[in-house]
């Protein structure tokens, strides 16, 4: 029988991992810069999460492990599209590129295997047969609108975004704002990768959900709330592979060809409604002070 | 024009700043080279043992010769990302366009009945024709709808490996009783497609310099392949009026308006253009070395291709140079794990730090070279 108290369960904790790389992402955007780097944060998080839980016997310190991981590579995206200029989709590519080869390099010198971790048993707890951390999303993305909208911090990053040289020129530190959004993209990326599945790191194992979480955030128009519920989208379209067998007008489909679902939902929502999506002015632009 | 040169002229001092622009690639990768030998050093491995490694396992003859040849798929990966850029585009789908522009060949090998002057055409094409539709998608979401070609073609690749694995399980499986194993593969490609070897050919002429590739290197058509999409692509960029506005289009798209380029069009032809090379790299293994398509190719070529257009700044010529690198450097990381302590995955990270420190350094000598003129003009 289709349970469907645990499909919209097993669904929030599947959409979790996008909704927080989405909402990480938009922070980064918002104060312009554009982060294609949150995959390898995520996968980089994913292993600090099982390497700080195993070492620490505690899935906390494997939560502050992750956000720690993914915020190390955020910092090194920030220190080479702000500080030195770098175009931010060629940073973003090297750093994917760099943290797959770290998390491998990393699980051999630890775990003594290459392509996945031993099993970590020091889990984030559940509640309702889900991890806890999958439940602070929406409330999370709520925060998040009202910080962008409501406050100094919030209007002063989507002014670096929006315009940077006006942001400067009245006095709003733009390098620090944009350092502090990419460093938050970071933090929720460690958020991303404690739930996506905490008890194993296993080789490029986030499979393209950070990108899905920008496709998401794109898709909610750089909304804190509608890159969540978009995220919800691809991730109950997720959800929907795993019930297969139960949904009739699935049932049909190769069990193969079902996996890439999630990803063809999104390029339909990406085709369908992009034309209505604006993203901040200048974001990916390379920001100099006193020039421009 | 002139006038460049009257201003030009009196500063003798030019070639110099050209020099200090240029120096970014070998500076970056010495910087990687160091990086990585610090990293050597903190595992607990002798960085003198680790560098007489490399340097025993890749310059040998087998060594140089591998090299050579496993160069060429990321030749021809790293100009299907070169020319992309050239307009502005991060075809980061690659990746997926060679996989099922591998499969698309491998299958119009297995199952057309043809005499071999027309059947190897049709392969190579069918390579092509299934990049192209790979790419299709993308490039009409970002020319009509403005999706980001990044986050479309990530999307093409992770549908790229579901398709093909289903397609290979399921009509063009081989193999019976093979399902979903790791035998998984289309049939044998009729010997009419096989790509034939050009040992004897490459030989005559290396045989001058004194180096002969051994037999079981791959010394195939796909170098043939690869030096025409090299000679080809160098010509359209530099020597075609599409060329120019492939360009310009990716130097400034709002000038490129006022110049009256037809943006999309431009961007829709290098798209495709990027697709159908882009569905030749898998064509060494697939129609040469193993002689069937299986989901199990090598993997990884068109996120490997990115970094080598990077590092060449996108250069048809240049790409040439820059896929011997990471052939090298692919070379050197299995030298590593088999002769030290060191696992190969290290090289990943230096890959990935490489392009990054080639990029950073770029830009500090371009702000060096730019202050060097300004204080020579005042």
């Amino acid at each position: 029988m289709f349970d469907f108290w645990y499909f919209l369960l097993r669904g929030l904790q599947l959409s979790a991992p996008m909704a927080y790389g989405a909402l990480g992402a938009v922070y980064s955007e918002t104060g312009g810069v554009v982060n294609i780097a949150v995959e390898g944060m995520m996968l980089t998080g994913t292993f600090f999460f099982v390497w700080g839980a195993t070492l620490f016997k505690s899935w906390i310190a494997g939560l502050l492990f992750a956000i720690a991981g993914a915020v190390l590579i955020s910092l090194i995206h920030g220190l080479a599209t702000i500080t030195f200029k770098v175009d931010h989709v060629v940073s973003g590519t090297a750093l994917n590129i760099l943290a797959s080869g770290l998390t491998r390099f990393l699980s051999m010198q630890i775990f003594g295997m290459e392509t996945q971790s031993t099993v970590n048993p020091y889990t984030p707890p559940t509640f309702l047969r889900i991890n806890v951390i999958a439940y602070f999303f929406i409330p999370l993305a709520i925060f998040t609108v009202w910080l962008l909208n409501r406050t100094r911090f919030g209007l002063r990053l989507r002014s670096c975004g929006q315009n940077p040289w006006a942001a400067d020129s009245l006095g709003v530190n733009v390098y620090a704002y944009k350092y502090i959004g990419v460093i938050l993209s970071g933090v929720f990326a460690g958020l991303a990768a404690a739930t996506l599945y905490p008890h194993q790191w296993i080789d490029a194992m986030t499979a393209g959900r950070g990108f899905l979480a920008l496709a998401a955030m794109i898709f909610g128009n750089y909304n804190p709330l509608y890159a969540v519920l978009a995220a919800m989208l691809f991730g109950y379209a997720e959800t929907l592979t795993y019930f297969q067998n139960q949904i009739p007008l699935l049932s049909g489909i190769s069990p193969i060809l079902i996996k890439a679902f999630p990803y063809v939902v999104a390029l339909v929502v990406l085709a369908g409604f992009i034309g209505r999506t604006k993203a901040p002015k200048a974001d990916g632009v390379i920001f100099e002070k006193g020039e421009g | 024009m002139t006038q460049e040169q009257v201003k030009t002229q009196p500063k003798s001092m030019e070639w110099k700043y050209r020099l200090i622009e240029s120096l970014a690639p070998v500076l970056g990768f010495l910087f990687a080279m160091v990086i990585m030998m610090i990293t050597v050093q903190f595992i607990g491995e002798s960085p003198i043992k680790a560098l007489s490694a490399i340097l025993t396992f890749s310059f040998s003859q087998s060594g140089i010769a591998y090299i050579v040849s496993q160069s060429i798929p990321l030749i021809i990966a790293g100009e299907a990302n070169a020319i992309a850029f050239q307009a502005g585009v991060f075809n980061i789908g690659v990746e997926g366009q060679y996989l099922f522009g591998a499969l698309c060949a491998g299958v119009a090998g297995a199952y057309l009945n043809l005499p071999t002057y027309i059947h190897i055409p049709v392969v190579i094409l069918a390579g092509m024709l299934g990049g192209m539709i790979w790419i299709l998608i993308p490039a009409l979401l970002k020319v009509y709808k403005g999706v980001h070609e990044v986050i479309s073609t990530i999307m093409m690749n992770q549908i790229a490996s579901a398709v093909i694995l289903y397609l290979v399980d399921g009509p063009f499986n081989g193999v019976r009783g093979a399902k979903q194993s790791f035998n998984l593969r289309t049939p044998y490609m009729k010997p009419t497609a096989v790509f034939p070897s050009l040992h004897n050919i490459v030989n005559s002429i290396t045989g001058l310099f004194g180096f002969k590739f051994p037999h079981y290197v791959a010394v195939d058509l796909s170098w043939l392949i690869a030096l025409i999409v090299v000679v080809l692509l160098w010509f359209l960029l530099f020597k075609t009026s599409l060329g120019l506005r492939i360009r310009w289009v990716g130097q400034n798209i709002s000038a490129s308006v006022y110049a009256g380029v037809d943006v999309k069009k431009t961007l829709l032809v290098t798209m495709f253009i990027s697709g159908a090379i882009a569905g030749l790299v898998g064509l060494q293994e697939v129609a040469y070395i193993s002689k069937f398509f299986t989901p199990n190719i090598t993997r990884g070529l068109g996120f490997t291709g990115l970094a080598v257009a990077l590092l060449a700044r996108n250069n048809p010529l240049g790409v040439i140079l820059s896929g011997l690198l990471f052939s090298f450097l692919s070379r050197a990381g299995y030298g590593l794990q088999m002769y030290t302590k060191v696992p190969n995955s290290l090289i990943g990270i230096i890959s990935g730090l490489m392009i990054l420190s080639v990029v950073v350094i770029d830009q500090i000598l371009r702000r060096y070279a730019r202050t060097l003129r300004r204080r020579e003009v005042g």
